[in-house]
């Protein structure tokens, strides 16, 4: 039996926090998509917004960094979404939507 | 002067806490003290108490972003050389400039690879540890790396070589008077054709004279001088300067309509949105550069026959 690299043990250890903490993340862009769905406006639809760009950029970030490189993929299309909305300030339409299902699917299945 | 007694103080800077702890493993060693932050305001905080060695910063962050982080540190005497490694999502060769252009050493784009990010850090360290030397010795001569404690297990490290990246492309063809050479954002961008001398011009490609206007002023453009956009569109267009037309081109399209859509811009880099005059004055500053950037592309193409 060869004993594990340690930075790799480390890196292990860290790919199951980020997998536990999944779930309150899911929960957070659940809510938000939420919002946006209901058609917030003003800074409801700002904050809502502000919360799906940078969870999808962190996710699309750390995703592929512990092999989940679907998630990342996932993540970073919602996060370019995300982002052409929020510059353009504009109301959000079914493609930030279909993205952010996705991002949720890839979500749910890096959990199982 | 650092001993090698002391330990490097490295403060990493990122909004994920996963983030801090997966690059505190990289450098998992007891020479190197980590710090760290989870946003802008207490990377400031620390930066201004601790003087780290290093920053390596996240560019996306909820309060202050790492750009800005990166400004108000490189504004400042106190912090100003304290290296900045820019740690990024975003792939793009415009971001990484962007930051660059800013004051940073260098960045770090995600996902990590745990051993480009040590030898990234262990060569910023190795390069403070020649500048001390050089300043204790008197010498000029930069000193050989044997002496350098930090390093870790099987790294290879590329001594002395700060400049690997883009920076260095500043650095080797002009340099700011009574500025650190690579160091752009720590000289006055003196704007176009003014104080930038003909040889200068001609170095990037430019016209030596130029009859085209000065760039609006406006504070989150990174490239405002005429020196300065040429060398980005040499690093990062292939001196093409018509495909950076394009993208100017387009990005003055896209704001034309949102601004007849009525609707406000909201520009990411200062964080903040436009609408109504200030969108109009903003369309108009973005119609002024699209037209001196087809003016100096003129000029280059003459300049080139």
């Amino acid at each position: 039996m060869t004993e594990k690299d340690p930075l790799a043990a480390k890196i292990d250890a860290l790919r199951g926090e980020f997998i536990g903490r999944l779930p309150e993340r899911l929960d957070r862009i659940m809510s938000a998509r939420q919002v946006v769905l209901d058609g917030a406006t003003g800074e409801a639809w700002i904050a809502a917004m502000d919360i799906l760009h940078r969870d999808s950029h962190g996710l699309a970030g750390t995703g592929p960094m512990f092999g989940l490189h679907d998630l990342g993929v996932a993540a970073r299309a919602a996060e370019k979404i995300a982002h052409q909305c929020l510059e353009a300030n504009a109301v959000s339409g079914p493609e930030l939507m279909d993205a952010l299902d996705q991002m949720i699917s890839a979500i749910e299945t890096a959990q199982t | 002067m650092k001993t090698q007694r002391q330990p490097l103080k490295l403060l990493i800077v990122d909004d994920e806490e996963i983030n801090m702890k997966l690059l505190a493993s990289f450098i998992d060693d007891v020479r190197v003290q980590p710090l760290f932050a989870t946003n802008g305001s207490d990377a400031l905080l620390i930066a201004h108490k601790q003087h780290p060695d290093l920053i390596l910063l996240d560019v996306v962050m909820p309060d202050i972003s790492g750009y800005d982080v990166c400004k108000k540190l490189k504004s400042d005497p106190d912090t100003r050389d304290i290296p900045i490694i820019f740690l990024t999502g975003q792939n793009n060769s415009e971001a990484e400039a962007k930051g660059l252009a800013l004051g940073a050493v260098d960045y770090i784009a995600k996902p990590y690879d745990p051993i480009m990010v040590r030898t990234k850090i262990e060569n910023q360290f190795a390069h403070i540890s020649n500048i001390g030397q050089r300043r204790s010795s008197g010498s000029t001569a930069v000193q050989q790396s044997d002496q350098r404690p930090w390093l870790v297990g099987g790294v290879v490290a590329i001594v002395a070589i700060a400049l690997i990246t883009g920076v260095g492309i500043f650095s080797g063809q002009f340099s700011f008077t009574g500025a650190p050479a690579g160091n752009v954002a720590d000289a006055p961008d003196p704007g176009p054709g003014i104080t930038r001398s003909s040889e200068q011009r001609v170095s990037v490609g430019l016209a030596a004279e130029t009859q085209c206007g000065e760039f609006p002023d406006v504070d989150w453009w990174t490239y405002n001088s005429h020196v300065t956009v040429a060398i980005y569109v040499r690093s990062n267009f292939g001196s093409d300067w018509g495909a950076y037309l394009d993208v100017w081109t387009e990005r003055h399209q896209n704001l034309v309509n949102l601004f007849e859509a009525g609707v406000g811009a909201r520009i990411l880099n200062a964080d903040i949105v436009l609408s109504g005059d200030e969108l109009a004055t903003y369309v108009d500053q973005m119609a002024e550069r699209v037209t001196i950037i087809e003016c100096l592309r003129e000029e280059a193409t003459l300049a080139a026959r």
